[in-house]
């Protein structure tokens, strides 16, 4: 019925786009006071075009548009009224009807299957819209995985505020010192049996490093608290199968096995299992640190929501089992005093070596030797070092521990054994060397 | 170049705006088959004043790929998918008119010049051998 009284003017909305344009206008995106509205041109009688006007999310058409959400859900799932409009040729509304959503006529629905790849060219609206969007949703995807970790201060003092040097030096260089040994101690763990080649070891764990770390996503002063997520968007990059579960899955077993609320039984043979002794230190040592301070406490839940636990050891022993103090060394075990024992090696024309112990001689045995590192050794633990390297490497003995020690590139390398391990020591220092060599390349 | 429905693109400031170079193998929807002169007009505008300010409107509407336009099909309200009854495509040149880059980069406004057979021009898709 035509109505030359105006009911209804489309002029009062913001067009952003048409979204789908076929010779005419068949899907349109309107906006009004902030609210996102779709005209959807469901049918052409003779004189009219009859169109269906929903109020919708702006959420909803993000997901239309990146293919999360199908039209026909869209509309069928919308909550709020829709309008039905029937429009003449000259643009003139002519009739406008209430409808409820998920009574619409079949005939006006798109089918199940109706999902769009919609491609935004540097002139649609939907450009900036779609990637303000994915990383305001990257942000509320993370959150919602997210466990905080809280620092507070025991003493009133200062109320329940945290000094910025305290929470610098105190929590938040020992978090980050104890994950990122853990990260790697773990890595090495996980990979060492499937890929021998240490060099490449080294080079994939350097290259995936910045994308294992945990996102900050949450905030709050006083009592410092902070919500980390594991970026699950950024790791898409990682080809290797293997390797990218294990990079899903280690922030949380961090959470899980190194701020642990009680330390069970089944965690510290876990942790026994699994890490050896130097790596142990690297990983618990700064923690215990946080959680063995009387002036704070460090506390951890699993989502916004739940409650905090405090993450105390409270049995010492404990502490002890997975950091054994060197005291605890010389209680244990026969008191050991090392010595560098120096051989000399015969060899007689016909070739047949006889190796001597020099004893009783001024040089019969020392406290330190001097040997060099060169390529040959790095080539022997697997690390392909590509020039030609001679350092020198200092072994010595007091009492009980063993010091290895090497300058190069006037830094100090060193590696520490309470035990007569010296090819692990040469092993492990050799490493630390080449890891630097391999950071300082890239 | 003269195109066609020339005099009404005229009335509209910039219109076309731009068009992309080179080859492009471009798809239709067409509302019945064989292919007539109907096929290839701007079937919104005959009968529809309220477009002719919108530039678009006075070329016929492609997308860049058969999956984008039995995509954009699929999105169609049930009254008007069936309507159309085929796809046609074509590769068109520089020779043939403007092919006009839209806002979604998967769709084509093909303004074609005045002279160009479009019955010659397009060919029906089997979509069943694609």
């Amino acid at each position: 019925m035509k109505n030359n009284k105006k009911i209804f003017d489309l002029n009062q909305f913001e067009k952003i786009e048409d979204i789908i344009f076929i010779d005419e206008p068949i899907l349109t995106h309107y906006k009004r006071n902030d609210k996102h509205f779709l005209l959807y041109l469901v049918d052409t009688l003779e004189n009219s075009d009859n169109y269906l006007m929903l109020e919708v999310e702006e959420s909803s058409i993000y997901n239309y548009l990146t293919k999360n959400l199908s039209l026909r859900k869209l509309i069928l799932q919308n909550k709020n009224i829709g309008y039905f409009l029937e429009q003449d040729f000259e643009g003139n509304i002519l009739n406008l009807d209430i409808i409820q959503t998920d009574l619409i006529d079949n005939n006006y629905l798109p089918l199940e299957d109706s999902f769009l790849e919609y491609r935004p060219s540097e002139n649609s609206y939907y450009l900036d819209f779609i990637r303000n969007y994915e990383s305001t949703s990257y942000l509320t995807s993370l959150r919602q995985e997210a466990f905080y970790v809280k620092f507070a201060p025991i003493n009133a003092k200062y109320s329940d505020t945290i000094g910025l040097n305290e929470l610098a030096t105190d929590l938040l260089s020992n978090l980050s010192k104890s994950f990122k040994n853990f990260l790697k101690a773990d890595f090495f763990v996980a990979f060492k049996e499937l890929k021998t080649d240490n060099s490449k070891l080294h080079k994939i764990f350097n290259r995936i490093l910045p994308d294992l770390d945990f996102r900050m996503v949450d905030l709050k002063y006083g009592s410092f608290e902070v919500g980390l997520a594991v970026d699950k968007v950024m790791k898409g990059a990682i080809e290797d199968r293997e390797i990218k579960d294990w990079a899903l899955g280690v922030g949380y077993k961090y959470k899980d096995i190194v701020l642990d609320a009680d330390y069970d039984e089944e965690t510290v043979n876990l942790i026994l299992n699994e890490y050896d002794e130097e790596d142990r230190k690297k990983i618990f040592n700064p923690i215990f640190k946080i959680t063995q301070n009387p002036n704070y406490s460090l506390q951890i839940k699993d989502s916004k929501k739940a409650k905090y636990s405090t993450i105390r050891v409270k049995n010492k022993s404990v502490i002890e089992k997975i950091i054994p103090p060197t005291n605890l060394v010389v209680k244990l075990e026969d008191r050991k005093d090392y010595e560098i024992v120096q051989f000399t090696t015969l060899v007689d024309k016909n070739s047949i070596s006889q190796t001597v112990k020099i004893e009783n001689t001024l040089f019969n045995s020392t406290d330190n030797t001097d040997v060099l590192l060169t390529n040959k050794e790095f080539e022997k633990y697997g690390y392909d070092v590509k020039f030609e390297i001679s350092i020198p490497l200092n072994i010595r003995a007091v009492k009980d521990t063993i010091y290895l020690t090497a300058k190069y590139d006037d830094l100090e390398f060193e590696v520490v054994y309470h035990s007569d391990k010296i090819a692990e020591g040469m092993e492990k220092i050799t490493s630390n060397i080449f890891e630097y060599i391999l950071n300082k390349s890239e | 170049m003269t195109l066609k429905f020339q005099e009404n693109i005229d009335k509209i400031e910039g219109c076309p705006a731009k068009s992309e170079n080179g080859d492009k193998t471009l798809y239709r929807f067409i509302l019945s088959v064989p292919l007539d002169s109907d096929s290839f007009k701007p079937h919104s505008l005959i009968h529809k004043p309220k477009f002719d300010n919108i530039c678009i409107a006075w070329g016929l509407s492609t997308y860049d790929s058969l999956k984008s336009a039995q995509e954009a099909l699929q999105n169609l309200p049930k009254k008007t998918r069936e309507k159309f009854t085929a796809i046609a495509v074509s590769e068109i040149t520089d020779d043939d008119g403007i092919k006009y880059p839209t806002k979604n980069k998967r769709h084509y406004t093909f303004f074609p010049k005045k002279e160009v057979n479009l019955l010659t021009k397009f060919a029906l898709v089997n979509q069943d051998e694609e």
